[in-house]
């Protein structure tokens, strides 16, 4: 009883505020004949429809079990970045450069400044985005690339636009922030996170491709912009994170 | 999470601020209290905008239930006033 009760809390809570409501509802309008309390009983009752409506729109995956996904998903990846030795920061491509869902590369070269694409990067592990010899990178999905799925419609390009589109994924779908604020300067776009649920890591996938916050981020603002994006600095603080973007292309 | 638990908490102050008010002036009257609900749960829905869209979706369905009462109230009024007679 106790699992189903942590399995189902909106779903229980909605039922025992629409019997409690009803009841106190009707012995008040009935027995009693004092409107407060019927009152009472009848915003019982509608909180009770609520509770039982938000059960139905909690996701169905726990989030433990998509936690668990997302470590497994993560140390996968890190692992490949170290086995091959690449020590560059990750670029997020539009879907448009990447011929599908946005995706992240990690180019060979450390020093990549720029990125320019004439046609869409084959959807394989390793591409080739370039002429040279060292053109070469990892396209890795992240987990901003599944994330763009959770937007009703590609974003626009500007800031508000922008945090609209940021808060419905951090704040309303994944749960992973109570609030974010964009502001956009040249080639810059600056996303200030208000008590974000996830900590940063010292880990070699994190250094690579930036928090999952980050990530997500990066794949929004790369997809809303249609230009490739890197994530050039997190700072974080104790209910504040502060994550920077650079707008490459 | 955390989201619908902020929502659920404000609707709850909401109603019970509201219950204490207008029971303090004395208000007798159901439909007045109702409709005072059905507003404050309309306009804290909208404030939520960033509700992801399944649970707007069902949020919605129980504000068309809703406004089904306060439809019914209205009708009823209009009735009374028609008729000349005390329907609830």
């Amino acid at each position: 009883m106790a699992m189903k009760f942590s399995r189902h809390p909106y779903g229980f809570l909605g039922l025992g505020l629409l019997l409690a409501g009803t009841l106190i509802g009707s012995v008040s309008y009935l027995v009693l004949a004092s409107t407060p309390l019927t009152a009472l009983g009848m915003s019982a009752i509608i909180l009770g429809a609520v509770c039982l409506a938000l059960e139905r729109a909690r996701p169905k995956t726990p989030p433990e079990v998509s936690a668990i996904l997302l470590e497994a998903g993560m140390q996968n990846i890190g692992a490949i970045v170290e086995e091959l030795g690449l020590r560059s920061k990750a670029i997020y491509l539009p879907s448009s450069m990447t011929g599908g869902r946005p995706k992240a590369l990690i180019p060979l070269q450390a020093t990549l400044s720029g990125l320019t694409l004439k046609t869409p990067l084959p959807n394989r592990l390793i591409a080739r985005y370039g002429p040279g010899a060292d053109d070469i990178g990892l396209l890795v999905t992240t987990p901003g690339s599944a994330a763009i799925n959770m937007l009703e419609a590609k974003p626009g390009g500007t800031s508000t636009e922008l945090e609209a589109a940021l808060s419905s994924v951090l704040v309303g779908t994944t749960d992973l922030a109570a609030g974010v604020r964009v502001t956009m300067s040249d080639k810059r776009v600056t996303v200030e996170i208000s008590d974000p649920s996830m900590e940063y890591e010292n880990i070699w996938f994190y250094e690579c491709l930036g928090s999952p916050l980050a990530s997500i981020l990066a794949s929004v603002v790369a997809e809303a912009l249609d230009q490739a994006i890197r994530v050039a600095r997190e700072e974080h603080g104790r209910r504040k994170e502060v994550i920077e973007l650079e707008v490459l292309g | 999470m955390r989201i619908y638990n902020r929502y659920i908490l404000w609707l709850t102050a909401l109603f019970m601020l509201t219950t204490v008010i207008l029971s303090a002036y004395g208000q007798k009257r159901l439909d007045i209290y109702f409709s005072v609900y059905l507003i404050e749960y309309l306009v804290l829905t909208l404030l939520y905008v960033y509700l992801n869209p399944r649970a707007r979706r069902v949020l919605n369905a129980v504000g068309y239930v809703l406004f089904l009462g306060f439809m019914f109230i209205v009708v009823t009024k209009v009735l009374e006033i028609l008729l000349g007679i005390r329907i609830l």
